[in-house]
Parts: C-alpha cells; structure tokens; sequence
C-alpha cells in the first residue's frame, strides 16, 4: 500500500513537469533540439542530483540548517548549469529556445531524484499538498536552469570579451530563486503556487519573442548570405561592396591566399544557406536527411582556414563574420540530427 | 508579382511573373488556398517568369507542399531557372517537390 501510495505522488509531483517540457518542446517550431538531447539533458539533471544528494549530506551534519537555505542552492544551481554552459560551449545550443527546453529537462532531471528522496520526508503530507510540492519543486528546479540557459544563450550571443559576466546574472539569479525557495519565506503551499503560475507565464512570453527574433534573424540573414553567393557563383561577386573589399587585398596579401580567402567565403555561405533550408523543411514538417556531401565541405573549410591563417581570418572577417550562432549551425548541420 | 491560374481537371497551374518576396508572398498563398478551395488537388507552380524568390518565399512553398500533402495532393514546380532554381537549390528546399521542365511536363507528370 505504502509503495503504491509512493509511487501515486512520485507519479504526480514529475509528471506534470514533462508535461510542461512537451508543451515548450512544441513551441520549438524549428524543431531545434531533439528527442535526443533531452533525454540526455534529463539524465545529467538525475546524475547531477545523486551527486548533490552526497555533498549536501554531508555538508549539512557538518553545518547545519543554515547551509540549505544558502550552501545547497549554490552547489545544486552550479551542477546543473555546468551542463548547460557546456552545451553552449560547444555550440550545441545556439537560441533562446533549445538552451531554455534543455535547462528544463536538466532541472526536470534533478527534480525526478530529489522527490524520490523527499517521499519518505514528506510522507505524512496529504496527496494534494504532495502534488502542488512535488510539482513546484520540479518546477523550480527546471525554471531555475532554464534562466541560466537562456542567460548562457545571450551571454554566448553577447560578443562580448567577458562572457563569464555576461552569464553570471542569470545563474545569481538562478542561485536565488532558489535559495528563497528553501528559505521559507512563503509556506511551502504559497511558494508552489507561486512558481506553478509565475514561471510557465514567464518562459511563454520569452519563447514567444525568441522564436519572433530567431524568425526575423534567420530570414534576413538568408536572404543576404543567398544574394552574396548567387553573385560569387554567377562571376558578378566584383561588382559588390564585399567584392571590391577582397580586390583591395590583394595589394597586402598574397594572391594565393587572396583566392582561399574567396572560397573561404563561399564554402561557409554554402553551408549558411543549407542549414538553415534544413531550418525551413524542419519548420514544415519535412525530415532532413543527413547529407554524405557535408562532411567534405567542412574538411576543405577546416583547410582553406589553415591555408589563409590567422591574417587572413582577420581580414575576412568583415564579410563573414563566423559568429557563435553560425558555427553552431553548422555544426547541426554537419550532425544531420 | 503577377499570378495567372489556370486549372486543368484536378490540376491548378499557378504562374508567377516577377518576383515573390515576404510582401507579395501572401498573395501567392492567397491564390494556392482558392485554388484549392475551388477543387484542385494538385498544384503546379510555373516560374518561367518568376525572377527573385526571398526566404519567406522559399518558406511558403515548403509549408504549401506540407498542406498538400496532408491534403493526399502534390505540389509540383515547373521551370524555375536562374536565381529562383539557385536558391531552391541552395537550400535544398528543392527535393521535396518534383521538378518540370515546363507546365504540360508537369501536368503530364501528374497525371501519371
């Protein structure tokens, strides 16, 4: 009886947060992150518990009550986000959208271990009590790195030199939300409920303006990037600002690399443009499949980099500025998921 | 951008003349839905004349080519050439749709 009755409020105090994962998955239009990738956003959020579970253990027989409301939201906030920032890193999320869908799924994760924990801690709650705060504490925990996601996507998007600091508002923040959560301000009921209706509200107008701004971005980009190509693959590519500008290097760079330097640019717009067609079909509905082609394109862009080296780089850079978002594409594109 | 239609049987033939850009787009999809509305099942879009095509073109025709699909219909393109075949092409939008040298080789095609 008593494992059927675990079992009930485990069922309703997560369920409902993949529920909510689903719906965010669906606003994804572009279909930007797979089934995959939240599959693996969700076991790093469950390891990332087990290993928080040891530490804060530990940690709070040596320091008490005080090291909850403070100690543990930092460790905890800190190992889920160290997921998400490795995803930007790498170039793995690239918009608003997926870093928030996978900040939920890592926090979906987490919130999967720590209620099967807290069951036997709340055991004398009432079933209703147990869902408002197994399901609060799901949202919590997927609210909470979500924001570190879609801080860590602008901070990724920011170009600026100190990108630490540009992520490190949205973990605080995180840090806190958290912290005031453990803290008690509110009892345990208000604080669910106040997570419950004031975090779907918030991540529904930050995906709603993402996908606006990923809409525009990617049409106005793709519109440019076709234009430049069509002109280089129809001999008219002198006749353009971006033309003449690689014409007057020639006068500082050798000839050799002037040429790589040209299809430099052209191989990297190729692959612009068919990424995101790739974006338009997925958009559609229509499966991509993964282009055999691809991976030689990236082998002669890896090399025409090498051949123009760093000066070159340099110099190209005003026509094609290969930003994080680019290459992040790219790398999509090179994955066919 | 002009659109002529013809409709032949449960065809519609769409021809575009000029050039189809997030503006004018609508006015093309506008056409497609009457088209099919009226009883068409399948859609060829001739392009013979049809210059420039932007993203939200490309766009439209992909998400056209998902309703009709949906809809047991097919759209299909007849002779896109130059900059409209390049960013096709490009983009790979071009295969999800069967290609046709001209509107009677796409109505053949159809047929068939």
């Amino acid at each position: 009886m008593s494992l059927e009755r675990d079992a009930v409020r485990l069922v309703l105090g997560v369920v409902p947060v993949f529920a909510f994962l689903w719906a965010l998955a669906l606003l994804d239009t572009y279909k930007l992150v797979t089934f995959r990738r939240i599959l693996r956003a969700v076991a790093w959020g469950s390891a990332a518990a087990c290993v928080c579970y040891l530490i804060n253990s530990s940690a709070m027989r040596a320091l008490g009550s005080w090291y909850a409301r403070l100690g543990a939201p930092i460790v905890e906030e800190v190992s889920k986000a160290a997921y998400i920032l490795w995803l930007a890193r790498t170039a793995q999320v690239g918009f608003m959208v997926d870093a928030a869908i996978c900040g939920v799924a890592a926090g979906a994760g987490f919130a999967l271990v720590e209620n099967v924990a807290d069951l036997h801690l709340l055991g004398g709650t009432t079933l209703a009590v147990w869902t408002l705060r197994g399901f609060g504490t799901a949202m919590m925990h997927g609210g909470t790195t979500a924001i570190v996601g879609v801080s860590a996507a602008n901070a990724v998007h920011s170009g600026r030199p100190d990108r630490v600091a540009a992520f490190a508002p949205g973990l605080l923040l995180a840090i806190l939300i958290h912290s005031a959560w453990n803290t008690a301000l509110l009892t345990p009921l208000e604080a669910s409920i106040t997570v419950l209706l004031g975090l779907p509200v918030v991540f529904t107008i930050v995906f709603i303006r993402s996908e606006k701004s990923l809409r525009k971005w990617m049409g106005d980009k793709l519109d440019k990037d076709m234009e430049l190509l069509h002109m280089i693959s129809t001999g008219r590519f002198l006749e353009t600002n971006a033309g003449r500008y690689l014409c007057a290097l020639r006068d500082s760079l050798p000839p050799r690399i002037v040429g790589d330097m040209l299809c430099l640019l052209q191989v990297s717009l190729q692959l612009s443009v068919r990424a995101k067609g790739a974006l338009i079909l997925r958009e559609a509905g229509f499966s991509v499949d993964a282009d055999p082609a691809i991976d030689a394109q990236f082998r002669e862009l890896k090399f025409l980099e090498k051949s123009i080296g760093i000066a070159g780089r340099r110099a190209l850079d005003p026509l094609l500025p290969l930003s994080s978002r680019d290459l992040w594409e790219m790398h999509r594109l090179s994955e066919g998921e | 951008m002009k659109i002529k239609v013809k409709v032949a049987g449960k065809a519609a033939i769409l021809s575009v003349e000029g050039r189809m850009d997030a503006e004018s787009c609508g006015e093309f999809e506008a056409a497609c839905h009457k088209a099919l509305a009226g009883g068409a099942v399948n859609i060829v879009a001739d392009l013979k004349s049809l210059t420039y095509i932007s993203s939200a073109g490309i766009g439209l025709f992909a998400k056209l080519a998902r309703h009709l699909k949906d809809c047991q219909g097919e759209m299909v393109l007849a002779s896109p050439h130059g900059l409209v075949r390049a960013v096709f092409e490009l983009t790979r939008v071009i295969t999800i749709f069967r290609v046709f040298d001209s509107a009677d080789a796409a109505l053949a095609g159809l047929s068939q």
